[in-house]
């Protein structure tokens, strides 16, 4: 892809809308300082990738916020960047526009596209643009930074990305370990804490450390945990019964001192999703469908003797049908038409019998909803009070207690005192709000029984149901708000009674018992956890690997070649020598450190970055860059650098030009900015041959800086270089052919020269074609003759210029060149 | 059937290089968009996996 032209409006330092013809070779602009040079490698960057490496890079993002914007634009105009593409005989425009501080919306050919349609991973693909600022970033920054910078350039900053995602999980994996986890493993390190704290227990806690660091079997502490135990029973006292036995010496100790304890139990997950389901059903209830159901359950009120009704046209037609006419009651004669009158009737008594039984339906589904209603809230009711009144039964040992815990536990002595009083609240509240509920729904539910609907009833039991609601959730809170220092309580006064009555030994052992799965567990968790260093290692060493393959190999070679490039004969040999990946003694992979290498008179050097100069860092820099760019799956040709030669000498500033030559002729289209205009010159002399376009930017305001096209060089310079060719009898076809080239160059360089001259009016040499060459030259004035003649050379030369297997002749240049020389007269 | 991507590419020679079934879990939930997240996930079910299993 090489870039055709590039439009940029309100971008940076351009204000209003510019277009930039780009050649497929090389294109120079020249610029003193500030006047938008660099915004327009910005501009292309942006249109690429959405942001720029400068804002990137930024350390403080909200200094970047808005700086895509140019200042100066006009409210009502929109900054964006066009770029037309030629790939491979399409052209194609990318455009993008932006929409806020950092949006855009993107186009190509004007239909909006969310990416463009090149390399997916365009990100992770060497950027075509060399920056001085990027240079920085790249090498005198610290290690991790320049391995992100070389990750990045290598087209392995996924990778890079990789290994920092898990450096970080792997390296402070307890800090962000579930609660619950974490929970878990601090019960068993305070269980291993007692043990290594109880001296009698020294052997049992060798065993148990061996087997934390793998390396005994948990069998091997189990079986000594267990032999302990029995050192505490009866002897003779059979293997099951060593545990139950050992929970009753503790137990009967401790009853002698206090039988009680503090236990307010915490909510399980179960719990908490029936409350859950319990509360969003009382809430919900009572629908509007509800209550219009109940309402309709008033005509039952009528519904008896309608159904007695039936029934007893049911039995007079039976006995009907046995003796038609005749009345089953007093044996009269009846009519046809009484007989008629009486199915009639019994017809009108079953329809309605009918209508009462869908509303019999719906009264038993609503007893039933009532049913529903009355066993949530007994459940509900029972799930907090079974705790309150367990939790509140600890009121009548408070002077028990007193004595057992103060005045070393006072703090938490007072915090019981205060549950008590909190919970006792809560309790009564709870209580208060259940019955209100119960006694609205047995109201609700008699009404309906008795055939005596009252709306406001059913209102009214909606209304309880959402207050107990709002009771059980701030209860739930309190309670759960409660359960922690309660817990913490009771441990203390577990540990003081074990204190007392002896018995510590024994609870540690019954302790260890019966966490023996959890002691596993633990270990298990500590093994995943420890593992992870292992990961790291592994994940260390193969990103290392990689990037070592990608540096020391090809990458440094290719570097190399174009580093010799700007070497000048006169460099003291002080030098880059190479890409490496710093190792350990044990020569493994240091994790994300690049090395860059350089010697002195052939001795190694500790680092290219302390002992280069900033000039050889920056040639260092420029090469890097220009090495990856070459790289095969870049799906640019085209390459951007801006002022690459930044603090170098002349001599180096040329062995550059040699560089870019070799770029354009490697098929790279190259951009060059700059803000040496004498070296540009030196450029174009250099690259004569490419014949690329020429700007400078001469001025620069609020509206944007002014860009002119300026010749890439002289008509007289055009014409002595084709008489030098076609005098050198060894110039190849190529060479030939660039002379044509010339003629025709010289041609519209003449003629755009002359027509400003007699008709004052600038005429763009570049645009110029055959029939505006004649018609240029005819309203000149010149003698037709002449005019011809140099259509006939125009017209001939411009086919060296579109025409791949063009034929050129040395006779015929050396007489079209006299033909131009004949015009070249007329301007004098 | 799209092409796999170079980040999946290397995620599968690092599975070859690891022998515990755990690190092998955590280099395949190196996904999506915030693929560190996912792995921070995926870890944390692990230990919880391990608390609440019945052996």
């Amino acid at each position: 892809m090489k870039i055709k032209t590039i439009t940029l409006q309100g971008f940076r330092g351009f204000n209003q809308k510019q277009l930039i013809d780009s050649h497929p070779d090389l294109t120079l602009i020249y610029g003193p300082n500030s006047y938008g040079k660099t915004s327009i490698t910005e501009a292309v960057e942006w249109l690429l990738y959405g942001s720029t490496s400068k804002v990137d890079k930024g350390e403080f993002k909200d200094e970047y916020k808005g700086s895509y914007r140019n200042c100066h634009l006009d409210a009502n105009a929109s900054t964006f960047v066009k770029v037309d593409f030629s790939f491979e005989s399409d052209q194609v425009e990318f455009e993008s526009e932006l929409v806020d501080e950092d949006q855009y919306n993107r186009r190509v050919d004007g239909n909006p596209v969310e990416q463009w349609p090149i390399d997916p991973e365009l990100a992770s693909i060497s950027r075509p643009f060399i920056m001085q600022h990027a240079l920085k970033y790249l090498l005198l920054v610290p290690p991790d930074q320049r391995f992100k910078g070389f990750a990045q350039l290598l087209g392995l900053d996924k990778l890079g990305a990789l290994q920092t995602d898990f450096d970080s999980i792997c390296i402070k994996p307890k800090s962000s370990i579930p609660t619950e986890v974490a929970t878990f493993c601090s019960q068993i390190d305070s269980l291993e804490s007692s043990l290594a704290a109880r001296p009698a227990f020294n052997n049992l806690y060798s065993l148990y450390s061996l087997f934390r660091k793998g390396k005994e079997p948990f069998t091997s502490f189990s079986t000594a945990l267990f032999n302990e135990c029995r050192n505490f029973v009866p002897g003779g006292t059979p293997d099951e019964s060593v545990l139950p036995n050992l929970l009753k010496i503790r137990d009967d100790s401790i009853k002698k001192i206090f039988s009680g304890s503090i236990t307010l139990t915490p909510y399980s997950d179960e719990d908490r999703t029936s409350n859950s389901a319990d509360l969003q059903y009382f809430v919900k209830v009572v629908s509007e469908d509800l209550i219009r159901q109940y309402s309709e359950l008033v005509k039952l009120q009528t519904s008896d003797i309608i159904i007695q009704q039936s029934q007893f046209y049911d039995i007079g037609l039976e006995f009907l049908e046995k003796e038609p006419n005749q009345c089953p009651f007093c044996g009269q004669q009846l009519t046809d038409s009484i007989v008629e009158h009486i199915k009639k009737k019994h017809q009108q008594a079953k329809s309605e019998t009918d209508r009462f039984s869908t509303l019999l339906n719906q009264q038993q589904s609503f007893l039933d909803t009532l049913s529903e209603i009355e066993r949530r809230l007994t459940n509900c009711q029972l799930r907090h009070t079974l705790r309150l009144t367990t939790f509140l039964s600890i009121i009548n040992s408070l002077d028990q207690l007193s004595k057992i815990l103060l005045p070393k536990h006072k703090a938490h002595f007072a915090s019981l005192q205060e549950a008590i009083t909190l919970l006792q609240e809560v309790n009564h509240g709870l209580d208060k709000s259940y019955r209100i509920a119960t006694e609205a729904l047995k109201a609700a539910k008699l009404s309906v029984l008795q055939s005596k609907e009252n709306v406001a009833l059913i209102n009214e039991l909606g209304k309880k149901l959402i207050d107990y609601s709002n009771i059980v959730l701030t209860s739930v809170n309190s309670i759960s708000a409660q359960e922690p220092p309660m817990s913490n309580a009771n441990a203390i006064l577990k540990h003081e009674l074990n204190l007392l009555a002896g018995t510590e030994d024994i609870t540690l052992l019954i302790d260890l018992n019966e966490k023996q799965r959890s002691i596993r567990k633990a270990f298990e968790i500590d093994s995943i956890l420890a593992g992870l260093k292992g990961l790291r290692k592994t994940i260390n060493q193969y990103v290392g690997t990689k990037m070592l393959d990608a540096v020391s190999n090809e990458m440094t070679q290719d570097v190399m070649d174009w580093y010799d490039q700007i070497r000048t004969k006169g460099d003291p040999k002080v030098h880059f020598s190479g890409f490496d990946m710093d190792k350990t003694s044990k020569g493994e992979i240091k994790s994300r450190r690049v090395q860059i290498k350089a010697s002195s008179y052939g001795k190694d050097l500790i680092s290219a970055v302390s002992s280069l100069s900033e000039a050889k860092l920056n040639a260092l820099g420029l090469c890097l860059s220009i090495a990856t760019n070459l790289k095969p799956g870049c799906p640019f040709d085209s390459l951007f650098i801006d002022d690459p030669i930044q603090s170098w000498d002349e001599e180096h500033s040329a062995q550059f030009i040699e560089i870019v030559r070799n770029l354009v002729i490697k098929g790279k289209q190259v951009i060059l900015l700059t803000h040496n205009k004498n070296w540009l010159d030196l450029v174009r002399k250099g690259c004569r041959s490419f014949n690329g376009l020429y700007y400078e930017i001469t001025y620069y305001n609020e509206s944007g800086p002014t860009i002119i096209e300026k010749p890439w060089c002289t008509w007289t310079q055009r014409l002595e270089e084709v008489y030098a060719i076609s005098n050198d009898e060894t110039a190849d076809a190529v060479r030939l052919q660039h002379a044509d080239e010339e003629l025709r160059l010289a041609v519209t360089d003449i003629t755009s020269a002359l027509y400003l001259k007699i008709k004052g009016v600038q005429k763009d040499a570049n645009k110029l074609n055959a029939r505006e060459v004649r018609k240029c030259l005819l309203e000149c004035g010149l003698p037709d003759g002449l005019i011809d003649r140099i259509n006939q050379t125009f017209d001939i030369t411009d086919d060296a210029h579109h025409i791949t297997d063009y034929s050129t002749h040395r006779e015929r240049i050396r007489c079209y060149h006299n033909y131009v020389h004949e015009l070249a007269q007329t301007l004098k | 059937m799209t092409e796999p991507s170079k980040l999946e590419l290397y995620l599968e020679e690092l599975k070859t290089l690891v022998t515990d079934p755990i690190h092998k879990r955590l280099l395949a939930a190196y996904t999506g968009d915030d693929p560190k997240d996912s792995v921070e996930r995926e870890l944390d079910q692990l230990l919880i996996e391990v608390i609440e299993s019945e052996d």
